[in-house]
């Protein structure tokens, strides 16, 4: 299974997440994601997916400024950023459990 | 920001060309931000990829215009494809398409009429064509005859037309008959442009004239149309004395115009089914008091006159 193509489907929902618990800038969100154990995300697909739920409303950002190098832009979850994160679970959760009873059945009669 | 983060950054803005000028500064200006994180790594490319993969997944994930206008017009085409055939395979369709394809013998009948029509000169001085069988000139056999052998023509072309072969000259017969099939109408409309005729009884003929056989009536009977033009209608010449010539209304057709004469003779009906022989020609100037009121067309009135005067008769209009 390709996990490019799943995680289209669900990198809103890990972003929000990561967020949830620190805000965070673009290299750190994937830095974290991919320590969470998504090894195949795309730099591109999460910094855009930044960008997207900013558009949405579902984030507000601020820059820090530094003394090295330039300024790192942050995103923060807002008030929708939460609400939409809280949706996001729930659906997920919902879908993992279907998923997994359908694979866990599968299993089952093969075996 | 080294030589190669630039390049890199060059190279997605070319991807991103087609994004508004703000929206696309703003973004790279911010990417640029983003890749000074890796400017530790001496290869961005090694780092995060071919610059115009990044640039679509980019793309994709922020949500922007999802392809350069010029996919669009492909996309439009593909969809207008995708409709048409949705329509193509639909049940409706297939019912008609399979009704005109019944209809076609129909057809290959129709435009040989049409173009038998086509040739055919109608009732006489009328814009219309007779129906169901053309006159060909001026005679329904020779018409008859040219439908004989039209419509089997028409037919076998296409059928193999159908077969495959003769493609073209089906094609052509269909685009000639369907050609007339405009023509036609638009040539009958001239009959509203044919004068309305007023009831000679009112002209200065007057309706009782007596004569010797052989002998030339003083009567002449006139007759003007709506438009002031005023024809002779006939110069009666009796057989029998003390023949009356009593009023004529001429049917509509038989306007007995100066270049008729030049031809056969032009038999005109009247109302009791004898023909009036056209043989003057039109008047020089109007020195009738020609009434205004106009008749109906075609209707036919009273009328004694030889029915066989001379030779000058030739066919009768019917």
């Amino acid at each position: 299974m390709d996990t490019t193509q799943l995680l289209k489907g669900v990198l809103d929902l890990a972003v929000l997440s990561v967020l949830s618990e620190e805000d965070g800038y673009g290299y750190d969100v994937v830095r974290r994601l991919r320590d969470g154990g998504l090894e195949d995300v795309g730099d591109a697909s999460v910094y855009g997916t930044l960008r997207r739920l900013f558009q949405s409303g579902h984030l507000s950002s601020y820059v820090v400024p530094s003394e090295e190098g330039p300024h790192r832009k942050y995103y923060a979850l807002n008030k929708s950023g939460r609400a939409q994160l809280a949706l996001s679970r729930k659906t997920w959760r919902a879908f993992v459990e279907s998923m997994s009873e359908i694979v866990d059945r599968s299993e089952g009669e093969v075996a | 920001m080294t030589l190669s983060t630039q390049w890199y950054l060059d190279s997605i803005e070319r991807e991103l060309a087609d994004l508004p000028a703000d929206e696309r500064v703003e973004l790279l200006e911010d990417l640029a931000a983003h890749f000074s994180e890796f400017e530790s790594d001496d290869d961005l490319v090694a780092t995060l990829g071919d610059p115009g993969v990044y640039a679509r997944e980019l793309r994709d994930a922020a949500g922007l215009s999802a392809v350069p206008s010029l996919d669009t017009h492909v996309a439009l085409v593909d969809r207008a494809r995708a409709n048409i055939d949705a329509v193509r395979r639909s049940a409706w369709w297939r019912a008609v398409t399979a009704f005109t394809l019944e209809l076609r013998p129909a057809w290959w009948v129709l435009r040989a009429w049409l173009i038998v029509a086509a040739i055919s000169e109608g009732p006489p001085g009328s814009g219309g064509v007779d129906f169901p069988i053309p006159r060909v000139a001026d005679n329904t056999l020779v018409g008859l005859a040219a439908l004989m052998i039209v419509v089997p023509v028409s037919v076998v072309l296409g059928q193999q037309a159908r077969g495959g072969q003769r493609k073209g000259l089906n094609v052509a017969l269909t685009l000639f008959g369907a050609l007339f099939f405009v023509v036609l109408p638009a040539s009958a409309n001239n009959d509203s442009a044919a004068p309305a005729w007023v009831n000679p009884a009112t002209t200065r003929a007057g309706p009782s004239t007596v004569a010797r056989p052989g002998q030339v009536t003083s009567n002449e009977l006139w007759v003007a149309d709506s438009a002031g033009n005023t024809y002779l209608v006939s110069r009666v010449i009796p057989t029998a004395p003390g023949q009356v010539v009593s009023r004529a209304i001429i049917e509509l057709q038989a306007l007995c115009p100066s270049d008729l004469m030049k031809g056969p003779a032009r038999a005109l009906r009247t109302e009791d089914g004898a023909p009036i022989v056209c043989v003057g020609e039109r008047a020089p100037t109007p020195t009738l008091n020609a009434p205004t009121t106009t008749a109906a067309a075609t209707t036919t009135g009273v009328a004694t006159t030889s029915t066989a005067p001379s030779a000058t008769i030739t066919e009768p209009s019917r």
